[in-house]
């Protein structure tokens, strides 16, 4: 019996990929955990993010000649919702 | 086994690396919803603003009240008041707080994303705000006028 490793839905740096899916972070299920996981306080969830995609435009902008990819911000934040 | 293309090499450790599950030092620890009222939320633990965080995250020292923004958070809808001070939110330490530039590039997305529902839940109370007035107040560091307020809660409602 093989013991499979539990890969975490957590972005890899400096691509701000999901390292379980591929997909840009945050994946689908880095969503659900990160709602479960802030439960009722969208306002730090939101301020997690925000930062969270700060430092990824300073790093994609790094690797991309200075300008983030456009739709970065509605990648991290656009999917929250006031409820 | 499935060959992982897009595993990247491991970050230099100039950069912050979060410890697995944890993604921020400090993040809110909520083990079930709170009860409404002051101080019903368990104690949490150093946040992002103390010292070692800072340390360890380079690029949150740019934001030197994330630990206000973080702690003092609005209770749950519909109630819109802060959790700790028990007032309207934002609060007096948010208003004091006296965000920078890359802080009001910070809260203006997560802010904006709240006024919807705050509008919905605010307006038409007795004696309660107006529209614009509920803007003005979500919306604490931009100098907004009167008109630019209501065209925000035109568009926002």
């Amino acid at each position: 019996m093989s013991i499979r490793r539990v890969i975490p839905h957590e972005p890899t740096r400096p691509l701000w990929r999901c390292r379980n899916c591929g997909v840009g972070w945050p994946c689908q299920s880095a969503r659900l955990s990160l709602l479960s996981e802030y439960r009722g306080d969208r306002v730090a969830l939101g301020v997690y993010l925000a930062t969270q995609l700060d430092e990824a435009q300073a790093t994609l902008a790094a690797l991309n000649s200075g300008t983030p990819p456009a739709d970065l911000a509605d990648r991290f934040l656009g999917w929250l919702r006031a409820r | 086994m499935r060959l992982r293309f897009w595993r990247c090499k491991p970050a230099p450790p100039s950069l912050p690396r979060r410890a697995r599950g944890a993604h921020l030092p400090g993040r809110p620890v909520r083990a079930d919803p709170p009860a409404s009222g002051p101080g019903s939320r368990p104690r949490r633990q150093p946040h992002a603003g103390s010292a070692v965080a800072r340390e360890r995250w380079p690029r949150l020292s740019a934001f030197a009240n994330i630990s206000v923004y973080i702690d003092h958070s609005p209770n749950p809808p519909p109630a819109w008041t802060c959790h700790v001070c028990g007032t309207d939110w934002p609060c007096a330490k948010w208003r004091t707080a006296n965000p920078g530039p890359a802080e009001r590039k910070l809260l203006l997305p997560v802010i904006s994303g709240l006024l919807p529902g705050a509008i919905r839940d605010l307006r038409g109370r007795v004696d309660g705000p107006q529209p614009p007035e509920i803007v003005k107040r979500f919306l604490f560091f931009l100098p907004l006028s009167d008109d630019e307020a209501l065209a925000i809660a035109r568009r926002m409602r």
